[in-house]
């Protein structure tokens, strides 16, 4: 399978990223660890799963053109990361004598500069009371929780969304999200003011 | 004027103008009740203009309606900025005196961003344990292509073995005609070595008609034991989760669709009355529990031939998977011949897997064929079973 078939399954279902995750992660762990000996491997690990959330959601918001191997990509969005956490912490990256050969030898795209989307929480209270009714209406079972995320973060089309959930058509498609919406809102206030 | 916005406004209006008007009016200007719906929360006057320019028979009641219909305008309108800002409509509707947009837009903006954190949060903790499960199974295809391959070469190997053979041989080989031009010019053979002969006498070509022969029966008893049998599909395919949840039984409401808190007893079925309904959902609790007798039972003693036709839908299915086959298969046929039948692709397929299990396999693949040539719900499934169908 090709790089860009698997980008296209990924953007069908994105439980293929546990092929992405499976395959990439050995390789971009040591180039990290060539690049950034000291970071401790629980950083490592969390730097390469952000990684995966931004080639993630680079190929549902866009329209994702792979210009390099996913494995090139990965490393290079790690790298970027990497680099970002040093000039954060006022850290620099260990220049071993050789690291420029290290790094020439590396797979990595110096113009790939991606990073993980900031998420908002200028309205605190009301982002924790929707995030709280988010989770309530999970537990609570039915397909509202997975309706409203497929739309909201994997970016379903209503006709994706109408295949996925056998509603007869789009027309009820929108009227049970509008409905869901409506159900969470609700909850929210509660939260908001109980 | 966007014409996105114009869409939204026709698929928000269309299905209630039905309801008031004795006939549909024709030529409705769309783009002045789309402006008007754009300035709404400033002066809904101007939608009502437009109302009473269709004339409508109570346009009194439709105005009461207005505000609901503003607000899943509005909704959609919300939905669509936040996504995708690039509608120029906006502009109009996004000032200070539309409290009712903005406090969408608002709202969708902070549900984009929560669902955000809590999405990759999930997929983060699932990580490893989808590069744990992940099945890139080979296919079916590859499957039947490696074992070709193999037997093919093992063939091969044979040729070249019995090339061996007959080389080593010390009596020449002949073919039969061959023989016979020899006796022709009279070349003396004791008996005993003619006998030696005829027996080695093997044919070249024969041999190939043979090994070709072996290679097609080798290659078929190979592949067709890998397919599954009819039967096995027949059992995999009837129950599948994923056709039930396209015939969600509270689908079959009159008044709304799938609504999930909604008490079983607020409503009857379509042709049937009260007890009959009750019954019929019983029915149907029963069949998405797996439990086709019971569901065959009761869906079965309300009659819904004639009735109500998804619910007969249900009572084919229990049919099936408790095999009655033939009368199914009846069923099913009747429910074919339904114009217009909201579930025909359905009965298409539980046709389809009918006829498998009866080993009808003509019909049945011809069935399945119509579902690959189109835009079907079962495209995939139909798809499935046809490769995997067994031909003897």
């Amino acid at each position: 399978m090709s790089d860009q078939e698997l980008i296209e399954l990924i953007k069908e279902d994105h439980d293929y990223l546990g092929y992405v995750y499976k395959n990439n992660k050995d390789s971009c762990i040591s180039f990290m660890r060539n690049m950034s000996p000291k970071t401790s491997p629980d950083d490592l690990n969390d730097i390469f799963q952000d990684a995966i959330i931004i080639l993630y959601e680079k190929i549902v918001n866009e329209d994702f053109q792979l210009t390099a191997t996913i494995q090139t990509y990965l490393n290079s969005v790690c790298r970027f990361q990497i680099l970002n956490k040093f000039r954060s912490d006022k850290k620099k990256v260990n220049h071993d004598n050789n690291f420029e050969i290290i790094v020439d030898k590396l797979n990595y795209d110096n113009s790939i500069q991606d990073n993980l989307q900031p998420i908002e929480q200028s309205e605190e209270t009301q982002f924790n009371a929707i995030e709280r009714a988010l989770k309530a209406i999970e537990k609570a079972g039915g397909n509202c929780y997975e309706l409203l995320t497929l739309f909201w973060y994997h970016k379903k089309s209503v006709e994706e969304l109408t295949t996925h959930f056998g509603y007869s058509n789009s027309a009820n498609t929108k009227n049970q999200k509008y409905k869901c919406q409506k159900r969470l809102q609700k909850l929210a206030i509660n939260y908001q003011n109980g | 004027m966007d014409n996105k916005t114009k869409e939204i406004v026709k698929e928000i209006f269309s299905p209630i103008l039905k309801d008031y008007f004795e006939i549909s009016p024709r030529n409705i200007d769309w783009s002045s009740i789309t402006n008007a719906f754009l300035f709404y929360e400033k002066d809904a006057k101007l939608v009502y203009t437009e109302i009473y320019k269709l004339e409508p028979k109570d346009p009194e009641i439709l105005i009461t309606q207005l505000s609901e219909l503003y607000d899943v305008f509005a909704n959609q309108m919300a939905e669509h900025f936040v996504l995708d800002s690039s509608n120029s409509d906006y502009e109009i509707l996004n000032n200070e005196t539309n409290s009712i947009f903005k406090e969408k837009v608002d709202f969708f903006n902070v549900l984009k961003n929560v669902t955000t954190k809590v999405e990759r949060s999930r997929i983060i903790n699932k990580l490893p344990n989808l590069a744990e499960h992940n099945d890139f199974s080979i296919s079916d295809n590859d499957i039947e292509n490696a074992i070709k391959k193999k037997s093919r070469e093992d063939l091969k190997n044979k040729f070249n073995k019995w090339d061996k053979e007959l080389s080593e041989s010390e009596i020449p080989v002949y073919t039969l005609h061959e023989e016979e031009k020899l006796y022709s010019k009279n070349i003396t053979l004791e008996k005993d070595n003619y006998t030696k002969k005829n027996k080695k006498t093997i044919s070249r070509s024969w041999l190939k008609y043979a090994a070709v022969a072996a290679i097609l029966i080798t290659s078929l008893l190979i592949v067709q034991p890998t397919k599954t049998s009819n039967e096995k599909l027949f059992s995999q395919y009837s129950t599948i989760a994923t056709n039930y949840r396209q015939l969600n039984y509270e689908r079959l409401t009159r008044t709304s669709e799938g609504e999930e808190n909604r008490s079983f007893y607020e409503f009857t079925l379509k042709n049937l009355s009260s007890a009959e309904t009750d019954i019929a959902l019983q029915g149907l609790k029963y069949f998405h529990e797996g439990n086709f007798d019971q569901s065959k039972k009761l869906l079965a003693s309300i009659n819904p031939k004639n009735k109500n036709s998804k619910i007969l839908l249900f009572l084919a299915i229990s049919q099936l998977n408790t095999n009655e086959v033939d009368i199914a298969i009846t069923t099913l046929l009747y429910l074919e011949n339904i114009p217009d039948f909201q579930f025909n692709d359905t009965v298409t397929f539980y046709l389809a897997i009918s006829y498998l299990k009866k080993n009808n396999l003509k019909k049945a693949k011809t069935l399945l064929q119509s579902l690959t040539d189109k835009e079907s719900l079962y495209h995939n499934q139909a798809q499935e079973i046809i490769k995997k169908m067994r031909w003897f």
